[in-house]
């Protein structure tokens, strides 16, 4: 159950980190929790969500602006 | 000393206040327009100038404020720290917010902009070096529209008219109350359509078919006045705009009239002319649509656009003279003046050219003989 809890932290922790990336915010410590703990593919693996999910938010803004 | 500093800063601060005032007598503004679209253009531009206007009040005021309360002289210390999380993303979201606060009028004036369907009229525009062609698709109706400001008001040579640069020989003429849908193109260079009262400038691209449109309300008949606005070649400042709006009744008429007189100039062109009647027509022609290139006097002008008096085609090869003026000389800048020019302005220019400066040969040129030409 704790393993569970700790796992989803630590995909929270990369979401956030990623999130941060995106506009370029990032405390120190944060940033060197995120290159201590490794993790480069599940960074990268957040990272490609991340941007698929960005670009699915812009084509539906854009698609909801345009008149049909 | 203090005083004229003072005075000097009063008199810049008053120039701001009243810069609004200012800017209207000055034209420096951009104009409100006869559409709604340009309308709506010109608020959204306003708009975003007055957010401009106080984030930098906002931020050179607290950054001036800041420089001056907080000056060394009066022992001030610079805090010394490497990062503020709550600052930094303070300052990037205030901008995101005001970023989109933006885009949602801008997005809602260019969706409005692009709209092009459903439109009443649809004129297809080609920009020529330089000249504007305009093409009234499923009416069969269309022209070239030359400029007709002089080259002797050009050269100074005579007083400039009240319409400089900004005068045609064919009005693009739209009906009031309709929609009217520009098809913009290029047949050589890139140059761009521009008419600032109904908001409209589009590229004019060879290859390419940008449209715009515009719906000039009823009760706003009369001309407007545009000009190319993208760099084109040596005569880019004589290749103007006139738009003539008027009602839908007179469009219909002048559609007629237009219809009418393709109709009568071909009669026309198989009729006699006499060699004066072709060297008078032959001169109004030169002046409107060769002179630019060929000179007033046809000296021809450098080395792209060779003289015509003393020329050996002017003065020799008839055969030769009639066929670069329909078919154009590839690889130079002559174009084929088939689409521009009738038969007999054809025959009289070419007549014209044959015996003006100097070219005596008493040749004269008739239309029968450029119709068989075309053949």
């Amino acid at each position: 159950m704790n393993k569970q809890k700790s796992t989803l932290l630590k995909v929270l922790s990369f979401v956030q980190s990623v999130l941060a990336s995106l506009v370029g915010i990032q405390s120190n410590k944060k940033r060197e929790e995120d290159f201590n703990e490794g993790g480069l593919e599940r960074m990268i693996y957040v990272g490609l969500g991340t941007l698929v999910l960005f670009v699915i938010i812009v084509v539906t803004a854009v698609n909801s602006a345009l008149p049909s | 000393m203090y005083f004229r500093t003072w005075q000097r800063l009063s008199s810049v601060v008053l120039g701001l206040v009243f810069a609004p005032a200012a800017m209207a007598d000055w034209g420096l503004n951009m104009p409100v327009g006869i559409t709604e679209v340009s309308q709506s253009i010109f608020e959204l531009h306003m708009l975003i100038f007055w957010i401009c206007v106080w984030i930098g009040v906002v931020v050179f005021g607290v950054m001036f404020y800041s420089i001056f309360k907080h000056r060394k002289s009066k022992g001030a210390v610079a805090s010394k720290f490497h990062e503020s999380l709550g600052l930094e993303l303070l300052w990037t979201a205030i901008p995101t917010v005001i970023l989109i606060a933006m885009a949602v009028p801008a997005t809602s004036v260019l969706i409005q902009m692009y709209d092009t369907t459903n439109s009443d009229v649809d004129i297809k525009i080609t920009g020529h070096q330089w000249k504007w062609q305009y093409d009234y698709l499923g009416e069969d109706v269309g022209f070239f529209s030359n400029l007709t400001t002089t080259t002797d008001e050009i050269y100074n040579r005579t007083e400039k008219g009240e319409n400089y640069l900004e005068e045609v020989d064919n009005h693009v003429v739209v009906p009031t109350g309709k929609k009217i849908r520009f098809l913009i193109t290029s047949n050589d260079v890139i140059h761009a359509w521009w008419l600032p009262e109904i908001a409209v400038k589009k590229d004019a691209i060879p290859g390419y078919i940008n449209e715009s449109w515009a719906l000039i309300p009823e009760g706003e008949e009369g001309l407007y006045r545009g000009k190319c606005a993208e760099l084109c070649g040596v005569q880019h400042g004589f290749m103007p705009i006139v738009l003539e709006a008027v009602t839908a009744d007179e469009y219909q008429a002048w559609l007629d009239d237009q219809r009418a007189g393709k109709v009568a100039e071909a009669a026309a062109a198989l009729g006699d002319f006499s060699y004066d009647e072709l060297m008078v027509e032959g001169a109004e022609v030169y002046a409107r649509s060769c002179a630019g290139c060929h000179g007033t006097e046809g000296q021809g002008m450098g080395t792209i656009f060779p003289a015509l008096a003393g020329s050996p085609i002017a003065l020799n090869d008839m055969a030769g003279h009639i066929d670069i003026v329909i078919n154009g000389k590839p690889g130079t800048a002559m174009q084929s003046f088939t689409a521009q020019l009738s038969d007999v302005q054809i025959a009289a220019v070419i007549t014209f050219e044959r015996n003006a400066w100097g070219n005596d040969t008493g040749e004269t040129v008739t239309p029968q003989m450029i119709i068989d030409a075309k053949k």
